[in-house]
């Protein structure tokens, strides 16, 4: 992966890290005011109770005072001093209910003024009731009902329901407020709490699916990079395949350059052997022939002798010169693969041979049919030199008896050349195909070793293989195989 | 009587000397002229260089010519006088120790009427000039082109 996109990756989970702890954070902190605000709508729900306790107390005490009224009305029209009797016990009723609204509302300094004002009514009314009753005789209706005592508790009383009444409205103020409060601070409450959980879902959301989205990316990538990777390792099989591929066709052409090189050096080498060598050979032959007849008045047998041997020497050695270059030839020349037939050329090369020895008497068995795929002018020289052989190796032989035929075996055609001849042992049977390499004295069978090396380069050329079986004085085989007989046709 | 000249492009003096006495015993009486490399021949021929005093329409009988020679080779001898008016006719036998191939298809694709190697064995080296004397010399018409010696 680049640096550029490793950053980017790192600056994103920063990101959502963050992401993260603000959620918590912001989750934390709406509990927390939620928390507040609910503590806080408690506290306005009590005060409201707290209110409504001392409207309750108020209300009570506005009944007892408009009794007390009622009293004063009733012992107006009566005169009955009774009534004052109750107006007294309303008032003591009074009293308690003022030190209630008292310790109640001692939080409001406006509302303690008025409780003041309230108990300063409450103790004048108890005081006048209490005057009235003292002075006035029982049952005295007329006088009674008019004195100014009880014209002033009257007062009194309407004073004390006006408190009451002003103090009632200030407590429902308060009441209202305070539920107005309440409801706010629930709303507050409720609405943080609204607020708080969608931004929390909302980010839960947010970064669940970024998680997702991340995840779902991360793998992509891992699949990606899984991929790229079988991808680079198939490329990397692939570039080494065809970087072996070019090495082996590179060293396949410098091969076949240097194959090239060394034929056109070995083209050089045989024309030099031909020409070059062949030249001081024949001067050789030439001059000792030359010896031999213009001065064989004064040459004696002994130096007629040697020049013969010089002369057989010299023959020798054209020979061999010619050999080599057929086995040179056998290798840098053109392969034409046809149908060759061997039986054919098998007999040609024998009858040639009887022509050269007509004398000999040779039983040859010679197969009909035999065809093989090759270059018909190296099969000749095959079957020339493995004939020839059998044909030089039986002339010590009384019934001498060669053979050419072919058999299957492994389902691939193997030709052979048998005679009864002197064979070989067998120990050396694999000197036999190197070139000079001879088993047999040239005194006794006459050749320059070259032929069988010549015989194998020709086999080898055409895919084939050649081996000798033999033991000595019991005759020799020679067989050999040419690839098209196994694989078809080329 | 002008004299039936044998042109021997030699540059071996031992062939020489062999080729002489082959001829000599195969009683073939021509002169023989040698040229020792390829710029003898052809100043013999074209009447130039030490030859420049030559009378050329006088030319040879037969050519024996040796393939590998010092300066110029024996193609290339054979490719110059094929290409000369005065003796593009003239009979060319390459002798030569080659029996390369290539040697051969290029002697007979510039021209060379016979192609013979040397033999080694002497005895068939007498015998192989003594064919060539009998048909170059006596049995081979020349073309009617070319003076006849003797006319």
């Amino acid at each position: 992966m680049s640096e550029e996109r490793l950053a980017k990756r790192n600056s994103t989970d920063r990101l959502l890290w963050a992401g993260f702890a603000l959620a918590i954070i912001a989750a934390v902190a709406i509990g927390w005011n939620a928390d507040k605000d609910a503590n806080e709508a408690y506290a306005w729900s009590n005060w409201i109770t707290h209110t409504q306790n001392v409207l309750g107390v108020l209300e009570d005490a506005r009944g007892n005072s408009l009794a007390a009224l009622a009293a004063i009305q009733n012992y107006y029209q009566s005169g009955d001093l009774r009534n004052l009797d109750s107006v007294s016990n309303l008032v003591s009723k009074l009293k308690l209910q003022s030190a209630v609204l008292r310790s109640l509302t001692v939080d409001n300094a406006s509302q303690q003024n008025r409780v003041d004002q309230f108990d300063r009514m409450g103790r004048r009314m108890a005081a006048l009731s209490e005057n009235i009753i003292r002075s006035a005789p029982a049952f005295s209706q007329q006088q009674s009902i008019r004195t100014p005592e009880a014209a002033e508790l009257n007062t009194a009383v309407d004073q004390l329901l006006q408190q009451l009444h002003q103090m009632n409205a200030t407590e429902v103020q308060l009441l209202r407020e305070r539920t107005a409060r309440a409801r706010t601070t629930s709303r507050q409450s409720l609405t943080l709490l609204g607020i708080g959980g969608s931004m929390v879902i909302a980010w839960l959301l947010i970064v669940g699916g970024y998680a997702l989205l991340t995840t779902r990316r991360l793998i992509d990538t891992a699949k990606a990079l899984a991929f790229s990777q079988a991808e680079l390792a198939r490329a990397t099989e692939r570039k080494r395949y065809e970087d072996d591929l070019r090495a082996l066709n590179e060293s396949e052409r410098r091969h076949a350059a240097q194959l090239e090189v060394v034929n056109k050096e070995l083209e050089a080498f045989s024309y030099s052997v031909s020409h070059d060598l062949r030249a001081p050979l024949r001067s050789i032959d030439g001059f000792s022939s030359a010896l031999m007849e213009d001065y064989a008045d004064r040459l004696d047998e002994q130096a007629n002798s040697y020049l013969k041997r010089i002369r057989a020497a010299t023959g020798h050695m054209a020979q061999l010169i010619d050999d080599l270059l057929e086995l040179a030839l056998v290798t840098r020349s053109e392969m034409r693969t046809e149908a060759v037939d061997l039986s054919a050329l098998a007999n040609g090369i024998l009858a040639e041979c009887q022509k050269g020895e007509p004398l000999r008497k040779v039983e040859c068995v010679v197969q009909d049919h035999l065809v093989g795929q090759g270059d018909s002018h190296l099969l000749r020289s095959v079957l020339e030199n493995l004939l020839g052989n059998a044909w030089k190796f039986t002339s010590k032989q009384q019934q001498a008896k060669i053979e050419f035929a072919a058999a299957e075996q492994d389902g691939q055609t193997v030709y052979f050349v048998r005679d009864n001849g002197a064979g070989f042992d067998m120990r050396y049977a694999e000197k036999l195909f190197g070139a000079f390499q001879r088993l047999h004295a040239a005194a006794e069978f006459p050749g320059t070793g070259v032929g069988l090396a010549t015989v194998q380069r020709i086999i080898r050329r055409h895919g084939g293989r050649v081996s000798a079986q033999g033991a000595e004085g019991q005759g020799a085989t020679f067989s050999f195989t040419l690839e098209n007989n196994h694989g078809g046709q080329p | 009587m002008r004299e039936r000249v044998i042109l021997l492009v030699e540059d071996n003096a031992d062939d020489e000397a062999l080729t002489m006495r082959a001829l000599k015993k195969n009683n073939i009486s021509n002169t023989i002229v040698v040229a020792r490399d390829g710029v003898e021949a052809l100043d013999y021929l074209f009447g130039t260089g030490e030859y420049a005093e030559r009378d050329t329409s006088v030319q040879p009988e037969l050519i024996l010519l040796d393939l590998k020679l010092p300066k110029v080779d024996g193609f290339e001898v054979l490719k110059k006088l094929r290409a000369d008016e005065r003796t593009k006719l003239l009979a060319v036998v390459i002798l030569t120790s080659s029996k390369e191939e290539q040697d051969i298809v290029n002697g007979y694709g510039l021209g060379a009427n016979s192609y013979v190697r040397k033999p080694v064995d002497f005895q068939h080296f007498v015998d192989a000039v003594r064919q060539l004397g009998l048909y170059w010399l006596v049995l081979n018409e020349r073309p009617p082109a070319c003076p006849r010696n003797g006319r």
